[in-house]
């Protein structure tokens, strides 16, 4: 860094001396240590040495990434960097253990879901099964939200891995979007049929404030990915009323699912595919008013984005 | 530092005029026996190492001696004086922690500087509120290096009805120990605490190793520890309150000026979070946290050994 100083105290010095050294008369005055001519009036003089200020500022700075640049990528060259990136890598490694022990504790604790619910409790049965003692619950403060979470991330990405393969990437053509659509809420809501009894606990797990934020960006996500994957590559603002409507759709749906004793859930089928027509109907109703703002849209648009932020999951589709 | 240094002057002004009426108090002892040594957390001497005891600086060798003399002296009003310093809140920061750590039946706690046994009480009442379906046995090793404080704490116990042979399924050992040379095998405990004792131990890096001998694999490491302040405004009150309050309450409540002075004094000592974080990372931990309680007065910190 010293250097990069040194670099600046040049500069400066440089511009200072250069009227030292050849004072230039130009239309009667003597050129100032900006180089400029005094002949402007007040107001644009300062205007002009703003500019410069910016300009030689921009330039430092352009100086100083250089420098910073250089010397890291002299440092990493003589391998002084080296000791840095093993002690990341170490962490890393350790981190990713650590990741893989909450995962086979969190999915051996599924199986005891059904007898025990979504608890403490069962995080400890989990654990206890893959060998580990009681305590290391601890690792999970967020307590049965934790596991319900886990199971939400893990039939999410399931359901899109199903949809890639379905749409082959997103490169064949949907022909009935609509169906699609009806299909992927049947089949991410068939994967809680075997916790239905114990869904409602976890439903209200989801409904705790201090869980909002990672549940909304949960469900946000999952309807933005099958959405996508329908075929929807939208700009207009029917981009946000199709997600929204589609979570709202899948809601009542599940809950609808919950009190459903009818053989195979036909009924919650037919059910959602009646939600589906009316939300088509009421769409095509809306897209007649061109009622919707501007700050409309952004505000919706904000919600999306900080939901994948949350989840650290970028706009990187394949 | 400053008020830290007036208050400090203020102190042995106090006990100059004491020593001169004639009375000779723990401190006034300990100055005609301590040389005057420049102030430095660990320096090689021609005796051998020195470290801290609060804002002095001793031989490594002296300063466990000098720990349990505290201890011997506070033992009996320990509780009482815990209450009055904390006004009370004490008791909440032993019940989180106590909730942080989640016990389950079957575990196997070591309390380590257990002493007068507030952890291990609440360990119990919390064990015994949980349904224990599949019937497993739950133990609990309570340790000190100071046996009258272990002593106090089971006279407590018995008061309490919080026995072995009253409590089902849970086993209580009462064990005199030594935090930095522990004497049970290794992963003998799925859990460790040691709330409020790890400031008082000479060598903290071996109590951590300690600590993740003697856990099983999976086992946690939990520490519950007065620390620093997140805030500067907040800390300099509680500076003040530490340094002008506490001291002379331990004097009227206890007789004991120079035990709490050392404590207060023991307080600052210690390393902060962060710090006390990575520590407990080189000793083996893993996925360990901390939590501040009240503005960062004390700190809850929590590591696995996986």
């Amino acid at each position: 860094m010293s250097n990069v100083r040194c670099l600046h105290k040049l500069i400066r010095f440089r511009r200072l001396l250069v009227p030292l050294n050849a004072p230039i008369r130009n239309n009667g005055h003597l050129v100032s240590p900006l180089g400029q001519s005094r002949s402007y009036a007040q107001d644009s003089k300062d205007k002009t040495q703003l500019e410069d200020f910016r300009l030689r500022e921009e330039q430092r700075e352009k100086e100083r990434d250089a420098a910073e640049a250089a010397a890291k990528h002299k440092q990493n060259d003589s391998g002084g960097g080296g000791h840095q990136h093993f002690q990341d890598a170490e962490q890393a490694a350790k981190q990713a253990k650590v990741d893989g022990i909450r995962q086979q504790i969190l999915d051996a604790a599924l199986e005891h879901v059904p007898q025990l619910g979504w608890t403490r409790q069962t995080i400890v049965k989990g654990a206890e099964q893959c060998g580990y003692p009681g305590a290391v619950h601890g690792m999970f403060p967020e307590g049965g939200f934790a596991l319900v979470s886990h199971f939400n991330s893990q039939s999410n990405a399931k359901l899109v891995q199903i949809l890639q393969e379905q749409t082959q990437n997103g490169q064949r053509e949907v022909t009935d979007p609509l169906d699609f659509l009806v299909q992927a809420v049947r089949q991410r809501l068939e994967m809680i049929v075997p916790y239905k009894s114990h869904w409602p606990q976890a439903m209200a797990l989801i409904a705790q404030p201090q869980h909002a934020s990672t549940a909304l960006a949960q469900v946000l996500t999952l309807v933005d990915d099958v959405c996508y994957y329908s075929g929807d590559r939208s700009v207009d603002f029917g981009w946000y009323t199709r997600r929204i409507g589609l979570a709202t759709i899948m809601k009542m749906t599940e809950l609808y699912l919950l009190q459903d004793s009818s053989p195979d859930h036909a009924q919650t089928w037919s059910f959602l595919k009646h939600r589906m027509d009316e939300a088509v109907q009421l769409q095509m109703m809306l897209a007649q008013t061109e009622g919707m703002t501007h700050t409309f849209q952004r505000s919706f648009n904000s919600a999306f984005i900080t939901a994948r932020n949350i989840l650290g999951l970028g706009y990187n589709r394949p | 530092m400053q008020t830290t240094r007036n208050a400090r002057q203020l102190l042995s002004r106090a006990r100059l005029l004491l020593s001169r009426n004639g009375v000779r108090t723990a401190t006034t002892v300990s100055q005609e026996k301590d040389a005057q040594t420049p102030q430095s957390n660990q320096t090689d001497t021609d005796q051998g190492k020195t470290t801290h005891f609060g804002f002095q600086t001793v031989a490594e060798s002296e300063k466990e001696q000098k720990v349990h003399e505290v201890f011997e002296q506070v033992a009996q009003s320990y509780d009482v004086m815990n209450d009055a310093m904390s006004m009370g809140i004490h008791r909440l920061w032993k019940d989180i922690f106590v909730e942080r750590l989640g016990p389950t039946h079957g575990m196997r706690l070591l309390d380590m500087a257990g002493g007068t046994g507030d952890i291990t009480f609440r360990y119990l009442k919390y064990l015994a509120n949980q349904p224990n379906t599949e019937g497993r046995s739950s133990h609990v090793t309570i340790s000190d290096i100071n046996q009258h404080m272990l002593n106090v704490g089971e006279e407590r116990s018995k008061r309490l009805g919080l026995t072995t042979d009253k409590l089902p399924n849970l086993s209580i050992d009462w064990q005199c120990a030594d935090a930095e040379k522990l004497p049970f095998k290794n992963d003998e405990f799925n859990a460790y605490t040691i709330a409020f004792g790890v400031r008082n131990c000479t060598h903290v890096d071996k109590v951590l190793s300690e600590a993740y001998r003697v856990l099983q694999p999976g086992g946690r490491f939990m520490c519950l520890e007065f620390s620093h302040l997140t805030n500067e405004t907040m800390q300099w009150l509680y500076d003040q309150y530490s340094f002008q309050v506490i001291p002379p309450m331990g004097q009227l409540l206890a007789g004991q000026w120079q035990a709490y002075q050392y404590l207060v004094e023991s307080i600052r000592k210690f390393p902060k979070q962060e710090d006390f974080k990575h520590m407990i990372e080189k000793a083996g931990f893993v996925g360990v946290t901390y939590e501040n309680l009240t503005f960062g007065i004390v700190s809850i910190h929590s590591g696995f050994k996986l």
